[in-house]
């Protein structure tokens, strides 16, 4: 075991004792390790600690993702969404009479399920091992409580009523985020919606980047440093990401010495190791691709996968990952 | 003055549902031919937008827009159409059970109606049973299955599979696409065609079906 202080996880870099590595393993992942439904998993406190608390061990990487799915906070505003036995929720139907409004993360919905695991995880590392709890930024929530193709239709034609659902989007996060804070967690921050395969550079920096940098800048006043991620081919938007002020800039697939070049030497990239190389690679392959991303992104890089690891991926190539950094730099 | 059809292809480029409608009507009140206001005019302009989108100049929210701006003409030139146009096929489109992710798959089916083919559209989180059932039934000559998240792409396997269990692969060519997928994928689960993207997927029909 490597436990790493939780502030130390982005300062540290190479001269210690090894890159550090967090690959992103979710509720899904976790709960094909533990046996354990993914249902049962993403809606009892005590499964999904059971589950992650069982990756975390059988994996020995050097953080906790607290990932359960997408919709947990459209669901507590109101979204419909649908339950699979064995895989991922998943959004039904956007509200459409309710008026939208903040909801109290502590009571409603699956929010305090989150919550419960963050606190229970934090407890049983002992505070040494940092807990990232995963929240929608308010882009991809709003696509949610709007509904895709009425929010997509809004940014451009109603960009007023966007913003309205963008602002109830972000006090609901900031709220949600300090729940994350208090109970021992730091704040990652996945926007899959404002993915660079969907929206310009532009219509990230007009919409996503000034939500994001709030929830940004609520943490940092609480002290605790905070993760972005955004899905898809971001290479673009790369500066916009960054300039959002999140301690780490995690990159789905794309080119990460591209991804280096343009972010500076400066920023902490959190990547980026291909999800189906994961699922379909031999750990060798894993091997090679980690150790590119070692190469090129170091020193302040944390070792990941590129986007969530895939439920069925194999066991080896996970712990491939994690060999890769803990051998990195010894013969 | 530059014809009436280009005009309406600028119209959709430009994302303006009013200035097509207003051009639709105006072909209308000329006495124009609703099918080439449709082709030359409608079509081409969603086809600019599917090179734009495969170029990266424009992105999905103003292809949707450009979608509307489209139909808002379509809606008014359909009435109006004398011959029934030739369909160049039957398409079942639809995203794989446990993916609701479907604005990919609502954009390929707009540049396929676009392109001339009679569209079944099966929406989003579709077993696998329903895209073999459909493809049967509507004798279409092409299934296009899309997946936007790792965890379902497996599911696009099942589907050919079940095609071929079905003995329906002789007459149904499947095209695959979704953001996870490449073409290495497509060969693996047996897929006719791959597509990166909606402009992409109209032309792996074109080259499936030889239209």
């Amino acid at each position: 075991m490597n436990p790493v202080g939780r502030s130390a996880l982005f300062r540290r870099d190479a001269g210690d004792s090894g890159p550090v590595v967090v690959p992103m393993v979710a509720a899904n992942h976790a709960a094909r390790i533990a046996g354990i439904s993914v249902r049962e998993v993403v809606t009892d406190a005590g499964a999904l600690v059971s589950a992650l608390h069982a990756a975390y061990r059988r994996y020995e990487y050097d953080g906790i993702v607290v990932f359960t799915d997408t919709v947990v906070e459209a669901e507590a505003m109101g979204c419909r969404v649908q339950i699979p036995a064995d895989d991922d929720p998943y959004l039904v139907e956007s509200p459409t009479a309710r008026r939208l409004e903040p909801v109290d993360p502590e009571e409603v919905g699956r929010m305090p399920v989150v919550l419960a695991a963050i606190r229970r995880l934090v407890e049983l590392t002992g505070g040494l091992v940092p807990v990232l709890g995963s929240l929608k930024g308010p882009f991809s929530l709003a696509s949610f409580l709007a509904g895709p193709d009425r929010f997509f239709a809004d940014l451009l034609e109603r960009p007023d009523r966007a913003r309205e659902t963008l602002l109830v989007a972000t006090d609901n996060q900031r709220w949600y985020q300090s729940a994350i804070i208090r109970a021992g967690g730091l704040p990652f921050i996945g926007d899959p919606v404002a993915s660079g395969s969907m929206i310009s550079p532009e219509m990230f920096r007009e919409f996503a980047w000034p939500y994001i940098a709030r929830l940004v800048e609520d943490a940092h006043a609480l002290g605790v440093p905070v993760g972005l991620h955004v899905c898809g081919d971001t290479t673009s938007m790369l500066g916009h990401m960054r300039d959002t002020g999140s301690d780490f800039v995690s990159i789905d697939d794309i080119d990460i010495a591209r991804a280096r070049r343009d972010l500076g030497a400066n920023t902490t990239i959190m990547g980026n190791v291909s999800t189906r190389l994961l699922l379909e690679g031999a750990p060798e392959q894993v091997r090679r691709a980690a150790e590119r991303c070692l190469e090129l992104a170091l020193p302040r890089l944390i070792l990941s996968s590129a986007c969530d690891v895939a439920p069925d991926t194999p066991e080896a190539n996970v712990k491939a990952l994690v060999q890769a950094a803990r051998e990195w730099g010894r013969e | 003055m530059e014809h009436i059809y280009s005009r309406l292809a600028d119209a959709v480029v430009a994302m303006s549902p009013d200035q097509v409608a207003q051009l639709a009507r105006q072909v209308i009140a000329e006495g124009r031919s609703a099918e080439k206001a449709i082709t030359q005019g409608l079509a081409a302009g969603m086809r600019r937008m599917g090179e734009k989108f495969a170029a990266k100049e424009c992105f999905v929210p103003e292809v949707l827009l450009a979608s509307k701006a489209m139909y808002a003409g379509f809606d008014i030139l359909k009435a109006h159409i004398t011959s029934e146009p030739q369909s160049r096929g039957r398409v079942v489109l639809g995203v794989v059970q446990g993916d609701i992710h479907d604005i990919g798959k609502n954009i390929v089916k707009v540049m396929a109606q676009a392109a001339g083919y009679d569209v079944m559209d099966l929406g989003r989180n579709v077993p696998v049973a329903t895209f073999v059932h459909a493809a049967g039934e509507s004798g279409a000559a092409l299934v296009g299955v899309s997946s936007l998240m790792t965890t379902t792409m497996p599911r696009m396997g099942q589907v050919v599979e079940a095609l071929d269990k079905a003995g329906l692969r002789k007459q149904v060519r499947v095209v695959v696409g979704g953001a996870p997928v490449s073409a290495e994928f497509s060969r693996r689960i047996g897929a006719d065609g791959y597509a990166p993207d909606a402009h992409g997927a109209v032309l792996e029909f074109e080259r499936l079906i030889g239209a």
